[in-house]
Protein backbone atom coordinates (compact mmCIF):
# COMPACT_ATOMS: atom_id res chain seq x y z
CA UNK A 1 0.00 0.00 0.00
CA UNK A 2 1.36 3.54 -0.88
CA UNK A 3 0.07 6.88 -0.91
CA UNK A 4 1.45 10.28 -1.79
CA UNK A 5 2.54 12.09 1.48
CA UNK A 6 0.77 14.81 2.35
CA UNK A 7 1.95 18.48 1.87
CA UNK A 8 2.38 20.14 5.81
CA UNK A 9 1.51 23.82 5.10
CA UNK A 10 3.31 26.71 7.30
CA UNK A 11 2.79 30.29 6.68
CA UNK A 12 4.40 33.06 8.44
CA UNK A 13 3.08 36.82 8.16
CA UNK A 14 3.33 39.84 9.81
CA UNK A 15 0.36 42.82 9.89
CA UNK A 16 1.24 46.45 9.42
CA UNK A 17 4.55 47.07 7.41
CA UNK A 18 5.38 43.98 5.34
CA UNK A 19 6.80 43.08 2.19
CA UNK A 20 5.39 45.44 -0.41
CA UNK A 21 5.69 44.34 -4.22
CA UNK A 22 5.47 46.83 -7.20
CA UNK A 23 1.94 47.08 -8.40
CA UNK A 24 1.38 50.02 -10.25
CA UNK A 25 2.95 52.83 -12.11
CA UNK A 26 1.82 56.76 -12.17
CA UNK A 27 3.17 58.46 -14.82
CA UNK A 28 2.93 62.51 -14.76
CA UNK A 29 2.50 64.88 -18.02
CA UNK A 30 3.44 68.31 -17.46
CA UNK A 31 2.40 71.07 -20.13
CA UNK A 32 4.95 74.06 -20.25
CA UNK A 33 2.11 76.57 -18.61
CA UNK A 34 2.23 74.59 -15.38
CA UNK A 35 -0.96 71.97 -15.80
CA UNK A 36 -0.47 68.29 -15.26
CA UNK A 37 -2.10 65.00 -15.70
CA UNK A 38 -1.03 61.77 -14.29
CA UNK A 39 -2.19 57.74 -15.41
CA UNK A 40 -2.25 55.14 -13.58
CA UNK A 41 -0.92 51.63 -15.02
CA UNK A 42 -0.21 48.32 -13.81
CA UNK A 43 2.68 46.25 -14.16
CA UNK A 44 3.87 43.24 -15.79
CA UNK A 45 6.07 41.09 -13.89
CA UNK A 46 9.15 39.48 -16.67
CA UNK A 47 9.81 35.85 -16.62
CA UNK A 48 13.73 37.21 -16.56
CA UNK A 49 13.09 39.27 -13.46
CA UNK A 50 12.30 42.93 -15.32
CA UNK A 51 9.04 44.47 -15.49
CA UNK A 52 6.63 46.41 -18.30
CA UNK A 53 4.43 49.29 -17.66
CA UNK A 54 0.74 48.32 -19.08
CA UNK A 55 -1.33 50.33 -21.00
CA UNK A 56 -3.21 53.00 -18.04
CA UNK A 57 -5.89 55.15 -17.40
CA UNK A 58 -6.34 58.87 -16.09
CA UNK A 59 -5.83 58.89 -12.29
CA UNK A 60 -8.50 61.01 -10.94
CA UNK A 61 -8.64 63.45 -8.19
CA UNK A 62 -10.33 61.26 -5.60
CA UNK A 63 -7.58 58.10 -6.81
CA UNK A 64 -4.91 61.11 -5.99
CA UNK A 65 -5.82 61.68 -2.12
CA UNK A 66 -6.95 58.17 -1.68
CA UNK A 67 -3.28 57.47 -2.93
CA UNK A 68 -1.87 60.16 -0.71
CA UNK A 69 -3.73 59.16 2.14
CA UNK A 70 -2.43 55.57 2.08
CA UNK A 71 1.27 56.68 1.60
CA UNK A 72 1.00 58.73 4.71
CA UNK A 73 -0.95 56.45 6.91
CA UNK A 74 -2.85 59.31 7.96
CA UNK A 75 -6.84 58.55 9.51
CA UNK A 76 -9.19 61.42 7.77
CA UNK A 77 -9.80 62.65 11.86
CA UNK A 78 -9.53 61.63 15.28
CA UNK A 79 -9.03 62.93 18.34
CA UNK A 80 -5.90 65.37 18.84
CA UNK A 81 -3.36 63.97 21.76
CA UNK A 82 -3.46 66.67 24.66
CA UNK A 83 0.47 66.94 24.73
CA UNK A 84 1.15 67.20 20.52
CA UNK A 85 2.21 70.57 20.12
CA UNK A 86 3.19 70.51 16.44
CA UNK A 87 2.40 67.62 13.70
CA UNK A 88 2.80 68.56 10.14
CA UNK A 89 3.98 66.00 7.40
CA UNK A 90 7.78 66.50 8.08
CA UNK A 91 7.68 66.16 11.84
CA UNK A 92 5.61 65.72 15.37
CA UNK A 93 6.26 67.86 18.40
CA UNK A 94 5.30 66.93 21.78
CA UNK A 95 5.30 68.19 25.44
CA UNK A 96 5.76 66.52 28.41
CA UNK A 97 5.42 68.44 31.77
CA UNK A 98 8.30 68.59 34.61
CA UNK A 99 7.95 65.50 36.73
CA UNK A 100 9.14 62.64 38.61
CA UNK A 101 11.14 59.71 37.06
CA UNK A 102 13.46 57.21 37.06
CA UNK A 103 16.56 57.98 35.01
CA UNK A 104 19.46 55.62 34.27
CA UNK A 105 23.24 56.26 34.40
CA UNK A 106 26.11 53.81 32.93
CA UNK A 107 29.41 55.76 32.63
CA UNK A 108 32.43 54.89 32.84
CA UNK A 109 33.86 56.24 35.98
CA UNK A 110 33.05 57.28 39.26
CA UNK A 111 32.30 60.73 38.39
CA UNK A 112 28.94 59.82 39.93
CA UNK A 113 29.55 58.06 42.75
CA UNK A 114 29.48 54.27 41.11
CA UNK A 115 29.55 52.72 37.78
CA UNK A 116 25.68 52.42 37.45
CA UNK A 117 22.90 54.51 39.01
CA UNK A 118 19.19 54.88 39.03
CA UNK A 119 17.21 57.17 41.39
CA UNK A 120 13.65 58.53 40.50
CA UNK A 121 14.18 62.32 40.24
CA UNK A 122 12.68 65.43 38.86
CA UNK A 123 12.91 66.45 35.56
CA UNK A 124 12.31 69.84 33.94
CA UNK A 125 8.79 70.30 30.95
CA UNK A 126 10.56 68.78 28.00
CA UNK A 127 9.39 69.40 24.19
CA UNK A 128 10.58 66.03 22.03
CA UNK A 129 10.33 66.25 18.16
CA UNK A 130 10.47 63.60 15.79
CA UNK A 131 11.26 64.23 12.00
CA UNK A 132 10.17 62.50 9.14
CA UNK A 133 13.45 60.59 8.75
CA UNK A 134 13.80 59.81 11.71
CA UNK A 135 15.67 62.52 13.78
CA UNK A 136 14.71 62.83 17.33
CA UNK A 137 15.34 66.20 19.65
CA UNK A 138 14.83 67.36 22.86
CA UNK A 139 14.76 70.72 24.48
CA UNK A 140 13.96 71.86 27.93
CA UNK A 141 11.26 74.79 28.96
CA UNK A 142 10.47 76.41 32.08
CA UNK A 143 7.80 76.01 34.21
CA UNK A 144 4.39 74.14 34.05
CA UNK A 145 2.52 75.51 31.36
CA UNK A 146 1.96 73.58 28.05
CA UNK A 147 4.60 75.33 25.35
CA UNK A 148 3.27 77.38 22.72
CA UNK A 149 4.66 78.94 19.35
CA UNK A 150 6.65 81.86 21.70
CA UNK A 151 7.76 80.23 24.08
CA UNK A 152 11.54 79.94 24.62
CA UNK A 153 13.64 76.75 24.44
CA UNK A 154 16.60 76.02 26.95
CA UNK A 155 19.45 72.85 26.05
CA UNK A 156 17.88 69.80 27.86
CA UNK A 157 20.14 69.07 30.85
CA UNK A 158 20.91 65.14 29.82
CA UNK A 159 23.78 62.95 28.58
CA UNK A 160 23.82 61.82 24.78
CA UNK A 161 21.95 65.00 23.62
CA UNK A 162 23.59 66.82 20.77
CA UNK A 163 23.87 70.36 21.02
CA UNK A 164 21.22 70.46 18.48
CA UNK A 165 19.43 69.19 20.84
CA UNK A 166 19.56 65.88 18.40
CA UNK A 167 19.07 62.84 20.91
CA UNK A 168 22.44 60.02 20.04
CA UNK A 169 20.14 57.10 20.02
CA UNK A 170 23.03 54.53 19.97
CA UNK A 171 21.49 50.83 20.40
CA UNK A 172 18.17 52.13 22.04
CA UNK A 173 15.03 50.14 20.42
CA UNK A 174 12.71 53.34 19.35
CA UNK A 175 8.89 52.68 18.29
CA UNK A 176 8.55 52.15 14.65
CA UNK A 177 6.83 55.08 13.83
CA UNK A 178 6.15 58.71 15.48
CA UNK A 179 2.22 59.49 16.30
CA UNK A 180 0.38 60.57 18.33
CA UNK A 181 -0.25 57.36 19.73
CA UNK A 182 3.14 56.24 20.10
CA UNK A 183 4.11 59.32 22.11
CA UNK A 184 4.38 57.45 25.55
CA UNK A 185 6.45 54.82 23.70
CA UNK A 186 9.20 57.88 22.61
CA UNK A 187 9.22 58.59 26.31
CA UNK A 188 9.96 55.31 27.68
CA UNK A 189 12.42 54.83 25.15
CA UNK A 190 14.32 58.25 26.40
CA UNK A 191 13.92 57.44 29.94
CA UNK A 192 14.61 54.02 30.09
CA UNK A 193 17.76 54.21 28.36
CA UNK A 194 21.13 54.16 29.83
CA UNK A 195 23.12 57.90 29.27
CA UNK A 196 26.63 57.60 29.46
CA UNK A 197 28.08 60.74 28.73
CA UNK A 198 27.66 64.17 28.05
CA UNK A 199 27.66 65.15 23.99
CA UNK A 200 27.93 69.02 25.38
CA UNK A 201 31.08 69.67 27.08
CA UNK A 202 30.29 73.31 27.66
CA UNK A 203 27.40 74.51 29.35
CA UNK A 204 25.31 71.67 29.26
CA UNK A 205 24.20 72.95 32.42
CA UNK A 206 25.09 75.75 34.53
CA UNK A 207 26.00 74.16 37.48
CA UNK A 208 28.84 74.41 39.65
CA UNK A 209 31.25 71.43 38.49
CA UNK A 210 29.85 70.69 35.25
CA UNK A 211 27.37 68.00 34.48
CA UNK A 212 28.62 65.54 36.38
CA UNK A 213 28.42 67.13 39.55
CA UNK A 214 24.97 68.18 38.71
CA UNK A 215 23.62 65.00 37.98
CA UNK A 216 25.44 63.39 41.18
CA UNK A 217 23.77 66.42 43.34
CA UNK A 218 20.09 64.88 41.63
CA UNK A 219 21.04 61.49 41.56
CA UNK A 220 22.24 62.21 45.87
CA UNK A 221 18.60 63.97 46.22
CA UNK A 222 20.20 67.15 46.72
CA UNK A 223 17.28 69.04 44.73
CA UNK A 224 14.00 68.09 45.37
CA UNK A 225 12.82 69.94 42.74
CA UNK A 226 14.12 70.43 39.09
CA UNK A 227 16.21 73.56 39.68
CA UNK A 228 15.29 75.51 36.54
CA UNK A 229 18.42 78.08 36.55
CA UNK A 230 20.54 75.34 35.93
CA UNK A 231 19.11 75.47 32.64
CA UNK A 232 21.09 76.92 29.77
CA UNK A 233 19.19 79.38 27.60
CA UNK A 234 19.13 78.38 23.60
CA UNK A 235 18.35 81.98 22.72
CA UNK A 236 15.11 81.02 20.36
CA UNK A 237 11.50 79.86 20.75
CA UNK A 238 9.83 76.89 19.98
CA UNK A 239 7.96 78.06 17.08
CA UNK A 240 11.10 79.40 15.64
CA UNK A 241 12.72 76.22 15.58
CA UNK A 242 9.92 74.09 14.65
CA UNK A 243 9.76 76.39 11.49
CA UNK A 244 13.94 75.78 10.66
CA UNK A 245 14.28 72.64 12.42
CA UNK A 246 17.95 73.53 12.28
CA UNK A 247 20.12 70.79 13.26
CA UNK A 248 23.61 70.52 14.01
CA UNK A 249 26.39 68.56 12.43
CA UNK A 250 25.54 65.65 13.58
CA UNK A 251 21.85 65.86 12.08
CA UNK A 252 22.92 64.45 8.77
CA UNK B 1 6.11 48.21 -33.49
CA UNK B 2 4.77 49.70 -30.55
CA UNK B 3 6.28 48.30 -27.32
CA UNK B 4 5.56 48.73 -23.75
CA UNK B 5 7.92 50.75 -21.68
CA UNK B 6 10.10 48.92 -19.17
CA UNK B 7 11.31 49.97 -16.08
CA UNK B 8 14.87 49.76 -15.58
CA UNK B 9 16.35 47.42 -14.24
CA UNK B 10 17.89 49.27 -11.27
CA UNK B 11 13.68 49.34 -10.04
CA UNK B 12 13.21 46.86 -7.48
CA UNK B 13 9.86 44.86 -7.79
CA UNK B 14 9.87 44.76 -4.62
CA UNK B 15 10.35 45.91 -1.15
CA UNK B 16 11.09 44.96 2.26
CA UNK B 17 10.87 48.06 4.51
CA UNK B 18 12.98 48.44 7.59
CA UNK B 19 10.51 48.03 10.18
CA UNK B 20 9.64 44.64 9.00
CA UNK B 21 13.67 43.78 8.24
CA UNK B 22 13.72 44.43 12.01
CA UNK B 23 10.89 42.27 13.23
CA UNK B 24 11.68 39.15 10.69
CA UNK B 25 15.74 39.36 12.21
CA UNK B 26 14.06 39.44 15.88
CA UNK B 27 12.11 36.60 15.07
CA UNK B 28 14.39 34.39 13.27
CA UNK B 29 17.04 35.11 16.48
CA UNK B 30 14.05 33.88 19.00
CA UNK B 31 13.29 30.90 16.78
CA UNK B 32 17.62 29.89 16.68
CA UNK B 33 17.50 30.97 20.31
CA UNK B 34 14.65 29.11 21.34
CA UNK B 35 17.01 26.02 20.06
CA UNK B 36 14.39 23.88 17.85
CA UNK B 37 16.16 24.33 14.48
CA UNK B 38 19.56 22.93 13.70
CA UNK B 39 21.63 23.11 10.22
CA UNK B 40 19.78 21.15 7.64
CA UNK B 41 16.41 23.10 7.94
CA UNK B 42 18.39 26.38 6.95
CA UNK B 43 18.35 27.55 3.02
CA UNK B 44 21.14 27.30 0.95
CA UNK B 45 21.05 30.99 0.67
CA UNK B 46 19.39 32.98 2.99
CA UNK B 47 17.48 36.33 1.25
CA UNK B 48 16.70 39.59 2.43
CA UNK B 49 13.13 38.75 3.40
CA UNK B 50 13.66 37.22 7.24
CA UNK B 51 9.86 36.47 7.53
CA UNK B 52 10.35 34.57 4.18
CA UNK B 53 13.24 32.83 5.58
CA UNK B 54 11.31 32.28 8.69
CA UNK B 55 8.70 30.49 7.03
CA UNK B 56 10.80 28.72 4.87
CA UNK B 57 12.78 27.24 7.96
CA UNK B 58 9.31 26.09 10.38
CA UNK B 59 8.08 24.52 6.95
CA UNK B 60 10.88 22.60 6.86
CA UNK B 61 10.97 21.34 10.59
CA UNK B 62 7.22 20.93 10.33
CA UNK B 63 7.96 18.55 7.32
CA UNK B 64 10.32 16.84 9.01
CA UNK B 65 8.07 16.18 12.52
CA UNK B 66 5.33 15.29 10.52
CA UNK B 67 7.13 12.78 7.44
CA UNK B 68 5.23 10.17 5.88
CA UNK B 69 1.25 11.41 6.32
CA UNK B 70 -0.74 9.94 3.94
CA UNK B 71 -4.30 10.93 4.69
CA UNK B 72 -4.18 14.11 7.48
CA UNK B 73 -2.79 17.57 5.86
CA UNK B 74 -1.99 19.61 8.41
CA UNK B 75 -1.61 23.60 8.35
CA UNK B 76 0.13 26.17 10.64
CA UNK B 77 0.19 30.09 10.78
CA UNK B 78 2.16 32.69 12.71
CA UNK B 79 0.87 35.91 12.36
CA UNK B 80 3.15 38.77 13.76
CA UNK B 81 2.00 41.71 15.44
CA UNK B 82 2.31 45.02 17.57
CA UNK B 83 1.09 43.25 21.16
CA UNK B 84 -1.86 45.89 22.92
CA UNK B 85 -0.55 45.76 26.05
CA UNK B 86 2.32 47.39 27.45
CA UNK B 87 4.38 45.67 29.71
CA UNK B 88 6.30 48.87 31.10
CA UNK B 89 9.56 49.07 28.61
CA UNK B 90 7.56 50.09 25.22
CA UNK B 91 5.80 47.70 22.84
CA UNK B 92 6.36 43.59 23.17
CA UNK B 93 5.78 42.49 19.23
CA UNK B 94 3.45 38.99 19.62
CA UNK B 95 2.64 36.21 17.38
CA UNK B 96 -0.61 35.09 16.75
CA UNK B 97 -0.25 31.19 16.29
CA UNK B 98 -2.97 28.92 14.53
CA UNK B 99 -3.20 25.50 13.17
CA UNK B 100 -5.57 23.35 11.62
CA UNK B 101 -6.20 20.73 8.69
CA UNK B 102 -7.58 20.50 5.18
CA UNK B 103 -10.13 18.13 4.80
CA UNK B 104 -9.26 14.45 3.64
CA UNK B 105 -12.46 14.72 2.06
CA UNK B 106 -14.55 11.26 2.71
CA UNK B 107 -13.34 8.04 3.93
CA UNK B 108 -14.97 4.53 4.63
CA UNK B 109 -14.22 3.26 8.19
CA UNK B 110 -17.14 0.73 8.93
CA UNK B 111 -16.11 -2.36 7.00
CA UNK B 112 -12.65 -2.52 9.05
CA UNK B 113 -14.38 -1.76 12.42
CA UNK B 114 -17.40 -4.23 12.09
CA UNK B 115 -14.96 -6.78 11.09
CA UNK B 116 -12.37 -6.11 14.57
CA UNK B 117 -15.68 -5.68 16.00
CA UNK B 118 -16.86 -9.31 14.98
CA UNK B 119 -13.36 -10.77 15.46
CA UNK B 120 -13.21 -9.71 19.10
CA UNK B 121 -16.17 -8.00 20.98
CA UNK B 122 -15.61 -4.31 21.37
CA UNK B 123 -12.37 -4.10 19.92
CA UNK B 124 -14.00 -1.85 16.95
CA UNK B 125 -15.18 0.43 19.95
CA UNK B 126 -12.10 0.66 21.47
CA UNK B 127 -10.52 1.54 18.02
CA UNK B 128 -13.35 4.08 17.29
CA UNK B 129 -12.53 5.94 20.76
CA UNK B 130 -9.49 6.00 20.52
CA UNK B 131 -9.22 7.81 17.67
CA UNK B 132 -12.22 10.21 18.36
CA UNK B 133 -9.85 11.25 21.87
CA UNK B 134 -6.92 11.94 19.79
CA UNK B 135 -8.48 13.67 16.96
CA UNK B 136 -10.05 16.24 19.66
CA UNK B 137 -6.77 17.01 20.89
CA UNK B 138 -5.09 17.44 17.13
CA UNK B 139 -6.85 17.13 14.39
CA UNK B 140 -10.95 16.73 14.93
CA UNK B 141 -12.33 14.52 12.36
CA UNK B 142 -15.98 13.59 11.80
CA UNK B 143 -16.95 10.44 13.16
CA UNK B 144 -20.50 8.31 13.81
CA UNK B 145 -20.57 10.14 17.13
CA UNK B 146 -19.99 13.45 16.19
CA UNK B 147 -22.28 13.53 12.93
CA UNK B 148 -24.94 12.24 15.59
CA UNK B 149 -24.30 15.17 17.69
CA UNK B 150 -24.21 17.45 14.85
CA UNK B 151 -28.03 16.13 14.00
CA UNK B 152 -29.19 16.64 17.04
CA UNK B 153 -28.15 20.18 17.61
CA UNK B 154 -29.66 20.84 13.66
CA UNK B 155 -32.77 18.93 13.91
CA UNK B 156 -33.35 17.75 17.25
CA UNK B 157 -33.45 20.59 19.60
CA UNK B 158 -30.50 18.94 21.42
CA UNK B 159 -32.26 16.14 22.46
CA UNK B 160 -31.11 12.32 21.39
CA UNK B 161 -33.99 12.09 18.97
CA UNK B 162 -36.69 13.80 17.05
CA UNK B 163 -39.46 13.76 19.66
CA UNK B 164 -39.36 16.82 20.77
CA UNK B 165 -38.76 18.46 17.56
CA UNK B 166 -41.50 16.54 16.48
CA UNK B 167 -43.61 17.63 20.05
CA UNK B 168 -42.81 21.39 19.40
CA UNK B 169 -44.07 21.63 15.89
CA UNK B 170 -46.45 19.60 15.37
CA UNK B 171 -48.28 18.90 19.31
CA UNK B 172 -50.54 16.10 19.86
CA UNK B 173 -51.82 16.04 15.68
CA UNK B 174 -50.57 12.28 14.92
CA UNK B 175 -51.14 12.79 10.66
CA UNK B 176 -48.34 15.86 10.81
CA UNK B 177 -45.91 14.46 13.21
CA UNK B 178 -45.47 11.43 11.14
CA UNK B 179 -45.79 13.42 7.82
CA UNK B 180 -42.72 15.60 9.45
CA UNK B 181 -41.21 12.49 10.70
CA UNK B 182 -40.82 11.31 7.17
CA UNK B 183 -39.26 14.39 5.89
CA UNK B 184 -36.29 14.66 8.59
CA UNK B 185 -33.29 12.93 10.09
CA UNK B 186 -34.49 10.59 12.47
CA UNK B 187 -32.87 8.61 15.25
CA UNK B 188 -34.19 5.25 13.45
CA UNK B 189 -31.93 6.11 10.08
CA UNK B 190 -28.89 6.59 12.87
CA UNK B 191 -29.76 2.79 14.04
CA UNK B 192 -30.21 1.49 10.94
CA UNK B 193 -26.95 3.02 9.36
CA UNK B 194 -24.20 2.73 12.35
CA UNK B 195 -24.34 -0.35 15.08
CA UNK B 196 -25.35 0.67 18.03
CA UNK B 197 -21.36 0.75 19.86
CA UNK B 198 -20.39 3.52 17.53
CA UNK B 199 -23.09 5.80 18.08
CA UNK B 200 -23.80 5.09 22.05
CA UNK B 201 -21.32 5.31 25.30
CA UNK B 202 -22.13 2.19 26.86
CA UNK B 203 -19.34 0.00 27.88
CA UNK B 204 -15.96 0.43 28.87
CA UNK B 205 -13.10 0.08 26.22
CA UNK B 206 -10.72 -2.68 25.89
CA UNK B 207 -7.42 -1.87 28.29
CA UNK B 208 -3.86 -1.67 26.65
CA UNK B 209 -3.03 -5.03 28.27
CA UNK B 210 -6.12 -6.90 26.47
CA UNK B 211 -4.82 -5.21 22.90
CA UNK B 212 -1.32 -6.29 23.38
CA UNK B 213 -2.91 -9.94 24.44
CA UNK B 214 -5.21 -9.95 20.99
CA UNK B 215 -1.99 -8.46 18.96
CA UNK B 216 -0.10 -11.36 20.10
CA UNK B 217 -2.93 -14.02 19.61
CA UNK B 218 -4.16 -12.59 16.13
CA UNK B 219 -3.13 -14.48 13.00
CA UNK B 220 -4.70 -11.76 10.83
CA UNK B 221 -2.14 -9.43 9.99
CA UNK B 222 -4.20 -6.27 9.40
CA UNK B 223 -5.50 -7.01 13.10
CA UNK B 224 -2.46 -6.77 14.55
CA UNK B 225 -1.15 -4.06 12.73
CA UNK B 226 -4.19 -1.91 13.56
CA UNK B 227 -4.04 -2.54 17.57
CA UNK B 228 -0.86 -1.53 16.93
CA UNK B 229 -1.41 1.59 15.19
CA UNK B 230 -4.23 2.08 18.53
CA UNK B 231 -1.44 1.09 21.00
CA UNK B 232 0.90 3.94 19.87
CA UNK B 233 -2.41 6.06 19.47
CA UNK B 234 -3.13 5.56 23.37
CA UNK B 235 0.04 6.24 24.24
CA UNK B 236 -0.28 9.85 22.59
CA UNK B 237 0.29 12.06 25.71
CA UNK B 238 -1.44 15.65 25.40
CA UNK B 239 -3.65 17.70 26.88
CA UNK B 240 -7.27 18.13 26.30
CA UNK B 241 -8.05 20.85 24.32
CA UNK B 242 -10.23 23.62 26.15
CA UNK B 243 -13.00 24.05 23.58
CA UNK B 244 -15.15 26.04 25.76
CA UNK B 245 -13.18 29.24 25.80
CA UNK B 246 -13.46 29.98 21.38
CA UNK B 247 -16.38 31.80 20.58
CA UNK B 248 -18.96 30.07 17.98
CA UNK B 249 -18.47 26.54 16.93
CA UNK B 250 -16.07 24.62 15.54
CA UNK B 251 -16.06 24.30 12.15
CA UNK B 252 -12.76 23.22 11.06
CA UNK B 253 -12.79 19.41 10.92
CA UNK B 254 -9.75 17.67 8.97
CA UNK B 255 -12.18 15.27 7.16
CA UNK B 256 -15.11 12.77 7.68
CA UNK B 257 -15.57 9.38 8.47
CA UNK B 258 -18.75 7.55 7.26
CA UNK B 259 -19.41 4.46 7.96
CA UNK B 260 -19.89 2.89 4.39
CA UNK B 261 -20.35 3.78 0.92
CA UNK B 262 -24.57 3.15 1.26
CA UNK B 263 -24.31 5.94 4.13
CA UNK B 264 -25.68 8.74 2.76
CA UNK B 265 -26.98 10.12 5.84
CA UNK B 266 -23.30 11.07 7.37
CA UNK B 267 -23.06 13.76 4.63
CA UNK B 268 -26.86 14.69 4.30
CA UNK B 269 -26.57 15.49 8.63
CA UNK B 270 -23.19 17.52 7.30
CA UNK B 271 -24.22 19.56 4.80
CA UNK B 272 -27.57 20.68 6.78
CA UNK B 273 -25.40 20.83 10.04
CA UNK B 274 -22.61 23.36 7.78
CA UNK B 275 -25.32 24.92 6.28
CA UNK B 276 -27.05 25.89 10.06
CA UNK B 277 -23.98 26.78 10.97
CA UNK B 278 -22.51 29.30 7.90
CA UNK B 279 -25.52 31.29 8.54
CA UNK B 280 -25.35 31.23 11.91
CA UNK B 281 -21.75 33.04 10.94
CA UNK B 282 -20.68 32.46 14.80
CA UNK B 283 -18.15 29.31 13.84
CA UNK B 284 -14.32 28.83 14.20
CA UNK B 285 -12.35 27.26 12.16
CA UNK B 286 -8.63 27.02 13.29
CA UNK B 287 -7.73 23.52 16.28
CA UNK B 288 -5.38 25.63 17.78
CA UNK B 289 -4.59 29.14 18.41
CA UNK B 290 -2.25 31.25 21.07
CA UNK B 291 -0.96 34.59 21.33
CA UNK B 292 2.58 34.55 22.41
CA UNK B 293 5.61 37.04 23.13
CA UNK B 294 7.17 37.04 19.73
CA UNK B 295 10.83 37.63 21.32
CA UNK B 296 10.61 35.30 23.99
CA UNK B 297 12.93 31.92 23.27
CA UNK B 298 11.77 30.56 26.39
CA UNK B 299 7.73 30.63 24.92
CA UNK B 300 9.04 28.98 21.46
CA UNK B 301 11.12 26.08 22.94
CA UNK B 302 8.00 25.21 24.91
CA UNK B 303 5.76 25.57 21.81
CA UNK B 304 7.92 23.41 19.85
CA UNK B 305 8.54 20.60 22.45
CA UNK B 306 4.42 21.13 22.88
CA UNK B 307 4.15 20.56 19.05
CA UNK B 308 6.66 17.43 18.68
CA UNK B 309 4.48 15.92 20.84
CA UNK B 310 1.26 16.87 18.69
CA UNK B 311 2.99 15.72 15.68
CA UNK B 312 3.65 12.35 17.54
CA UNK B 313 -0.19 12.08 17.63
CA UNK B 314 -1.07 12.99 14.37
CA UNK B 315 1.57 10.67 12.94
CA UNK B 316 -0.32 7.94 14.72
CA UNK B 317 -3.70 8.97 13.90
CA UNK B 318 -3.08 9.40 10.35
CA UNK B 319 -1.86 5.74 10.23
CA UNK B 320 -4.75 4.29 11.96
CA UNK B 321 -6.93 6.37 9.83
CA UNK B 322 -4.71 4.74 6.96
CA UNK B 323 -4.74 1.38 8.22
CA UNK B 324 -9.09 1.51 8.90
CA UNK B 325 -9.89 3.18 5.23
CA UNK B 326 -7.31 1.15 2.69
CA UNK B 327 -7.37 -1.77 1.00
CA UNK B 328 -10.17 -4.06 1.43
CA UNK B 329 -11.81 -4.79 4.40
CA UNK B 330 -14.09 -7.92 4.16
CA UNK B 331 -17.70 -6.31 3.13
CA UNK B 332 -16.37 -3.41 1.64
CA UNK B 333 -17.39 -3.38 -1.91
CA UNK B 334 -13.98 -3.41 -4.31
CA UNK B 335 -13.01 -0.97 -6.33
CA UNK B 336 -14.45 1.67 -4.36
CA UNK B 337 -14.43 3.77 -0.77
Amino acid sequence: MSAAQRQVKFEVSEEGAARVELAQAILVYKAKGGSSFATVHGIAAQPNGGATILPGWPMTAFAVARLARTLTKRRQGGFIADKVLYQDTGAVAWWVPPAQRRIWFRCGGDELGAVERSEVVSHPGLVFCVTASRKWYVWAVKGSARPAEDTPLFRAPYFNVWESGQICVGNVDLPERATAAKLEEWNNAFFDSWFTHPNVHQDLVHYRGGPYKFWRAMLDGKHASFPEKVLVDLGCTLGKVMEHKEGGKHDD
Amino acid sequence: MFQLPTLDSSIPCELVPQASRRRGALFARTLLRAGAFDASLMPARIGSDHIKTCQEVLGRWMARELSGLRILSPQFSMRLRDADERDGRGMRPACVIEWGGQSFGVRCVGPALEHLEKRRAKLGKTVLEALEHVAWRTLPIYTPNIVMECASDTYWYGELDEESALEENCGDDAEQREEMRKSMVTRAMFDAVFPSWAIGGGTKPLGRRTLLQLAAETKERRIAEVIEAVLKLMAADLPNNDWAFRDGRFVGFSGVLAWNTNDELTLRVLDDYEQMIGESGDYFESCGEDTVDANDPAVFREWFAYMRRWCDAVRALDDLIWKLTEGDWPGMKRGRR
